[in-house]
């Protein structure tokens, strides 16, 4: 069956020894904005590589609307490519870092210079035309970078961590511009980036990396919502998830360190397991002396407030109110909110019940 | 006056006394050189010397004299000329094929991996240790035995094998100086590898051509040894055997030595100014911030 966009079958890639992409399949539809999301080192930069054909496969096939690619060189792949560094012509000015490729193609001057006024006008850079890229602010020559991406009208774009030289304003900026510029082109966006905040703004669809492996492919909420592992879930969302390791009772609750959290999932009783519960859905009420939980330090940041309290399986950040009542040293239990604990296998971290399976629970 | 202001005097004082030193040791051996060849024999070795030149061009005449005779060269003065042109044409060629060679190879070491892209070229470095003059004999009886000697291409052959190990890798490490992205937007772009090259790196790599050219051009130029060994027939002599030719005769002229002196050493000077203004505004123009 042909698949229109780029699909990615069993694709590896080594390095000598070390083996950086692990047999990934991946299909990115046709028209999507999909991010490749991961800590450094994931592989997520390398399998853009690879799609792009900067780097060659040791394994797998790439097909893009059902054509192997593969093999092929990246000028005869039609893919476009933003580069972190952004990799502007030093010696060429702006205009001839934008038309090269029609150039290179042949296009006759009229048309060049058209598309290339074209281009310069939706990313707003007109007036740079002339100069060259060290006479540029790292916004403008990101701009440049965009517009060399899109005088060519191709039909997948690859962004290797476009934002990540901005400084956070402007890439609060660009993030929408992107965003607008992929609904008005119709084209594929690939994306790579770990920020999770890009992915989760920007993305029709997030593919999680880690350790040459895809961990998640989803859509940006079920992402935060269903996690399929202990990686994704504390990964994905600030601050993260919090996590307690400790038992599953057979009456339905939670068990370590003498406490016992109800979390409404009644199955056979098992060890080793791994609670998970964003700090949203934490809460800290305050209780007499002697309750298990302390406040270690209340960060009071105007439209909400992060408490970090100390139990004696760990520390615990809930997210609450910016009025929140609690100070320094003050006793306190923890409430999760219905249905808002996952549970994870403490061995392999794969997700054993999400959120919405259980109901919520109270300690203390 | 204050102390610091008198210091500042002082330190500056000093800088000039320093550099006009300096100048004096650099160009006082190219102006007698300038006062000898202008000056007719007889006055050549006037003590006290004259230091005003006397602008008998006299010398000058003598050496370019050969330019308008057909005749057989006569007199060392009379190969001068013919060695000027020999070695024009061998420098050039050996800086054009080291900026050819260094340019491919370099980028190659710098770009690629493949069994021994590590360690070939800190060999290349290493030969630079090796002494040339080991290298004469070997190359005289090979050059020799393909008929090699007493030509051009032979010479050329020959002083390629000195330079191009270090063009290679000086042009490595002014490509090393080029980020990767740059070639791999080019890619993106369309490129092929070889337009690649042509088209996006070499042009940004143009400071390190003309470092290459010209430093393979001056070596060439200045060869002293291997011009004298293998090209000893009169017609293929090149000029710095032309010059120390001058030097052996009976009928020593100091004149027509200066003469012939100044002539050598004109070229390289002029390249060396021309391709300064080059290379400045080469690196000023070139990656920077990419």
């Amino acid at each position: 069956m042909t698949v229109s966009g780029i699909e990615l079958k069993q694709v590896s890639k080594r390095f000598g020894e070390s083996l950086i992409v692990d047999s990934i399949d991946l299909t990115i539809e046709d028209g999507s904005f999909t991010v490749l999301l991961g800590p450094s080192g994931c592989g997520k930069t390398t399998t853009l590589n690879m799609i792009s054909g900067l780097e060659e496969p040791s394994g797998g096939k790439i097909l893009f609307d059902g054509e192997e690619v593969q093999d092929l060189a990246p000028h005869k792949r039609d893919v476009a490519m933003v580069f972190q560094s952004y990799a502007l012509y030093p010696n060429r000015t702006v205009e001839d870092n934008i038309a090269f490729a029609l150039k290179l193609r042949k296009t006759p001057a009229a048309e060049i210079r058209e598309r290339v006024d074209e281009a310069a006008e939706m990313l707003g850079i007109t007036p740079l035309l002339r100069r060259r890229p060290r006479q540029l602010s790292g916004g403008q020559q990101q701009r440049v970078a965009l517009a060399r991406a899109i005088v060519r009208r191709p039909n997948v774009f690859l962004l290797d961590e476009p934002l990540s030289n901005l400084d956070a304003k402007l890439r609060a900026d660009m993030r929408i511009s992107l965003r607008e510029l992929q609904k008005k082109l119709k084209g594929t966006f690939v994306y790579v980036t770990h920020d999770q905040g890009e992915a989760m703004s920007m993305a029709d669809q997030v593919v999680v990396m880690n350790g040459g492996l895809v961990q998640q492919d989803a859509r940006p909420l079920d992402l935060y919502r269903r996690p399929a592992n202990r990686f994704v879930a504390g990964f994905v969302g600030t601050p993260s998830m919090n996590f307690i390791t400790g038992g599953l009772g057979g009456d339905g609750s939670f068990t370590r360190d003498g406490l016992s959290i109800p979390v409404g999932w009644s199955r056979p009783a098992r060890e080793n397991v791994t609670l998970g519960v964003r700090p949203e859905d934490v809460t800290l009420t305050p209780a007499a002396e002697g309750a298990p939980g302390r406040v270690r330090m209340v960060e009071r940041l105007g439209v909400e407030a992060i408490v970090v309290a100390a139990f004696p399986f760990g520390d615990v950040v809930a997210r609450t109110g910016p009025d929140v009542d609690l100070d320094g040293d003050a006793p306190v239990t923890m409430e999760i909110g219905k249905g808002k604990a996952h549970l994870f296998d403490s061995g392999d971290g794969a997700a054993i019940a999400l959120g919405d399976a259980m109901t919520g629970g109270r300690n203390g | 006056m204050t102390g610091r202001t008198r210091g500042r005097l002082v330190s500056r004082a000093l800088r000039v006394i320093v550099v006009t030193a300096l100048l004096l040791w650099v160009l006082l051996p190219f102006y007698f050189l300038l006062l000898v060849a202008l000056t007719s024999k007889a006055d050549s070795l006037a003590t006290p010397p004259r230091w005003i030149p006397a602008m008998d061009f006299g010398s000058f005449e003598k050496i370019f004299d050969s330019l308008f005779s057909s005749a057989p060269a006569s007199s060392p003065s009379d190969l001068i000329i013919p060695g000027i042109q020999n070695s024009a044409v061998v420098a050039f060629f050996v800086a054009l094929l080291n900026i050819v060679i260094g340019s491919m190879g370099g980028y190659a070491f710098a770009r690629f991996r493949f069994p021994g892209s590590r360690v070939v070229p800190g060999l290349l470095l290493g030969t630079q240790l090796v002494p040339v003059f080991a290298l004469v004999v070997p190359f005289y009886v090979i050059l020799r035995s393909v008929n090699l000697t007493d030509s051009n291409a032979g010479i050329v052959i020959a002083h390629l094998s000195f330079t191009v190990p270090f063009s290679v890798w000086m042009m490595r490490s002014f490509f090393k100086g080029i980020p990767i992205e740059v070639d791999r937007a080019a890619m993106i772009d369309g490129c092929t590898r070889w337009q690649v090259f042509y088209r996006v790196v070499l042009p940004l790599a143009r400071p390190g051509l003309i470092s290459v050219g010209l430093f393979s051009f001056m070596v060439s130029w200045n060869d002293f040894l291997f011009a004298l060994v293998l090209n000893s027939r009169t017609d293929a002599m090149l000029i710095q055997p032309a010059i120390s030719g001058l030097y052996n005769v009976r009928e020593q002229s100091f004149g027509i030595m200066a003469a012939g002196t100044l002539l050598a050493a004109l070229p390289t000077m002029l390249l060396a100014l021309i391709s300064q203004r080059f290379l400045v505004r080469g690196l000023t123009s070139g990656v920077g911030k990419v």
